[in-house]
């Protein structure tokens, strides 16, 4: 079976390449997009479709870090996110409640300059974060580790999304 | 790993021949068409070398329509039947166009559609739309001298969905084979592209008649990314030309005002507006008495308008992850632009000039043809490939009103996207799904595209039912929906016409009752379009065996070329259902040829993994 991984002549690691994603990626959507087809049967240009959003949702996957390392645990067999299982670290959690509240805070007081520091704060959060699990990967550390991690990531991502729909309503 | 072994794009067996293709851009104000000749893209006029069509269709008696310059004048004497921006109206419905300023129309509900009451009878914008792009086609017909192949239109990046659906229905319509709706900035990127060969990062700018959209794009290799896109689709030169308006009614007093008046003062505002592009002061007689606005008032009163602009292309680099020093260029766009306070305060904010070098009435018309060209065929080997956005996030109804977004704002098209659902109720057989376009968390500030029941689920207990819904966008920006519940199978399968669309069966309506165009024209088209589409489709069979023969068995080989015998022996007739069913006939002999070429890797890949996860 194919993974993402090999639709781009990858090793399957969180520790890509990104210029080797982009380019492989401008070479096979090159090739298959339905463009290429727009004189051809209804048939090949339904397939070009499906083999196109394909290569898209695989180059989506690999290039977010969250996406890459959820799906590089999925190989293994582990789902980062289930349901069943949502225990998180407490220091962690209070760290969230903390944010969320101060993001309260700043939209009360529809103040731009601080919302643009909050966002700042995140994402250096999500920078620190991202190389945790780099680190994580490449030292083999144990699942429970690096699921941990992915799971502040999205925590994070999820704040930094929110942050920026807020800025955006007040544009 | 390679993907699939396919034959080369775009390309036929048979000897190479010039297929003749168009660019449109369908504009609010105005519309052109142009064409790619002798390697070169170039605008077509009409006889009278104009190469603008003004976007005005007069809706006269006797079913007697006239549209362009000849249409104009009536905008004056008879503005009821004129319609003028028809484009704003595009795809909507009539709560949203029952809220626009001053319009002179008698407007109708009728269903989920908007008509304009007018001598000719009740029509919607997509056939006024339609009688827009029939005589550009016309137009480049007469000056190509042939067949065309089909048209990439032009839609502003920033176009919803019913939009979208809106302005393809139209072409359909004028008898238009789309070969691509295309983001208008997008198409200026490629006409700015490919002349200067520009490598990098680019931001397009486009302020046209009522609209505004940013793009953020990148160029490398030949392939076009749509980096992030912005915009607001009801800001454009006619806002600027409305402060004109107001200024003028308050200084002068007015409280009362004719349809005739007002369309009066419409366009000596307008006319004032270009004056002030070039110079200090402008000035007209309003209702008899002397009005006067100078560069300065103007300015004051136009710049909350483009620091609006300025917001949404600051939220569009931010959507692209990129800082305003890695522009390389600021393209602009759209007659708007000529207005020196959009240049300077754009120029201000990229700190850098930007670029007007190509008229900014044409540069769309133009990048549309270069790529109606490529996509008809025409270039083999230096293809380039234009990768667009979704412009506004998709999603579905949930519990509360709330919605849950299945494909986000910017993802790269064409996508595939799933999500699972499950029932709420014990014993629950049916759920109604409700697709929303937008970016807002409440259902009601969303855009609503249309709704579908997926019924049948087996009775389980609450929460048992697995109901998974997949988007697919394709490279239109359009949208088609379907549901299936996991364990029993049930599927429902939409393709989502939006809430204010046509459906298909309104669409075979309106092309048999048209009053547009004569019924016979309708026949020889249709036959027609199908004769082009049996020979099409032997030249790919034909390019497909040269290739790849190898890859079937003698029997396979045998049945297919009995199918296109078949065909080859009435491609030529006057009998479309023959003609239909020999081409159906031949595709469905070589369905497993096609897919064999279509290498088996990726839809085995596609098989092995739930997109959806993420």
């Amino acid at each position: 079976m194919q993974n993402y991984f090999e639709l781009f002549s990858l090793t399957p690691n969180f520790n890509i390449d990104l210029k080797t994603l982009e380019s492989t990626y401008q070479q096979q959507i090159s090739e298959f997009h339905p463009d290429k087809f727009a004189t051809h049967s209804d048939k090949e240009k339904s397939l070009a479709l499906q083999n196109t959003s394909l290569i898209n949702t695989a180059y989506d996957t690999l290039k977010s870090p969250l996406l890459r390392a959820t799906y590089l645990l999925e190989l293994d067999g582990i789902q980062a996110f289930d349901e069943k299982d949502t225990q998180m670290d407490m220091a962690f959690l209070l760290s969230q409640i903390e944010l969320r509240e101060a993001l309260e805070l700043i939209e009360s007081r529809q103040d731009e300059l601080e919302l643009d520091e909050f966002i700042e704060q995140v994402s250096s959060k999500i920078t620190l974060n991202i190389a945790q699990i780099t680190q994580a990967f490449s030292e083999s550390d144990t699942t429970q580790i690096i699921k941990n991690l992915v799971r502040e990531l999205k925590f994070y991502e999820q704040l930094n999304l929110q942050a920026k729909q807020l800025m955006d309503e007040w544009i | 790993m390679a993907l699939l072994q396919i034959s080369e794009p775009g390309q036929a067996s048979a000897p190479h021949q010039h297929k003749l293709s168009i660019g449109i851009d369908l504009g609010t104000t105005n519309s052109l068409v142009a064409s790619v000749m002798s390697g070169k893209s170039t605008i077509l006029t009409d006889e009278n070398n104009q190469s603008i069509l003004p976007s005005v269709v007069h809706c006269g008696k006797d079913n007697k329509l006239t549209v362009g310059c000849d249409a104009c004048p009536y905008a004056k004497t008879d503005p009821t039947n004129t319609i003028v921006s028809v484009k704003r109206f595009m795809g909507l419905g009539f709560k949203e166009v029952s809220e626009f300023k001053n319009c002179p129309y008698q407007l109708v509900e009728n269903g989920n559609n908007v008509l304009f009451h007018t001598a000719t009878g009740d029509l919607s914008a997509v056939e006024i739309s339609s009688t827009i792009l029939a005589s550009l086609k016309q137009r480049a017909e007469k000056s190509l001298g042939g067949d065309l192949v089909g048209a990439v239109i032009t839609v502003p990046a920033y176009f919803n969905d019913a939009q979208r659906q809106a302005t393809k229905d139209a072409a359909t319509l004028a008898g238009l084979n789309t070969l691509r709706l295309l983001n208008e900035p997008t198409a200026a990127a490629v006409a700015y592209g490919l002349e200067s060969g520009e490598e990098g990062i680019h931001a397009i700018y486009d302020l046209g008649g009522g609209t505004f959209d940013i793009s953020i794009l990148s160029f490398s290799k030949g392939v076009f990314k749509v980096l992030a896109t912005g915009g607001d689709s009801t800001l454009g030169g006619d806002d600027f030309d409305q402060l004109i308006i107001d200024d003028c009614i308050k200084k002068m007093g007015i409280s009362e005002l004719t349809p005739i008046q007002m369309q009066k003062i419409k366009q000596f505002s307008r006319a004032a507006k270009e004056t002030l592009s070039t110079q200090d002061f402008a000035e007209f007689d309003c209702i008899e008495t002397p009005y006067k606005i100078t560069r300065k008032t103007f300015d004051e009163l136009s710049s909350k308008l483009i620091k609006r602009t300025l917001l949404l292309v600051k939220r569009a680099l931010r959507d692209a992850q990129v800082e305003i020093s890695d522009i390389k260029d600021i393209i602009m766009v759209g007659g708007s632009t000529r207005m020196p306070l959009v240049r300077s305060m754009v120029g201000e904010l990229f700190n850098k000039p930007v670029l007007c070098s190509i008229n900014p009435d044409e540069v769309v018309a133009k990048g549309a043809a270069i790529q109606a060209n490529v996509l008809a065929g025409n270039k083999s080997s230096d293809e380039m490939l234009l990768l667009d956005v979704l412009p506004l996030s998709l999603g579905l109804e949930t519990m509360g009103g709330l919605v849950e977004k299945v494909v986000h704002r910017n993802t790269t098209i064409p996508i595939t996207r799933a999500q699972e659902f499950t029932t709420f109720k014990d014993g629950q057989t049916a759920m109604s799904i409700h697709v929303l376009q937008g970016e807002r968390e409440l259902v009601k500030d969303c855009r609503s595209l249309g709704r579908f029941d997926l019924t049948g689920i087996p009775p389980m207990v609450a929460g048992n039912a697995r109901i998974r819904v997949e988007f697919q966008v394709d490279a239109d920006g359009l949208l088609s929906v379907s549901a299936s519940e996991q364990i029993s199978g049930v599927k429902a399968q939409v393709v989502i016409k939006p809430s204010y669309g046509l459906s298909d069966a309104q669409m075979e309506q309106m092309l048999k009752d048209s009053i547009l165009f004569a019924k016979s024209d309708i026949e020889t088209r249709q036959l027609h379009e199908t004769q082009v589409e049996a020979n099409r489709t032997l030249e790919a069979i034909d390019s497909a065996l040269a290739k790849d023969k190898a890859m079937i068995s003698e029997k396979m080989y045998d049945e297919i070329m009995q199918a296109r015998s078949e065909l080859e022996l009435v491609a030529a007739s006057t009998e479309e259902k023959i003609i239909k069913d020999k081409i159906d006939n031949l595709e469905n002999t070589c369905s497993g040829f096609v897919e064999m070429r279509m290498n088996a890797s990726v839809m085995k890949a596609m098989q092995g993994h739930n997109v959806d996860e993420f």
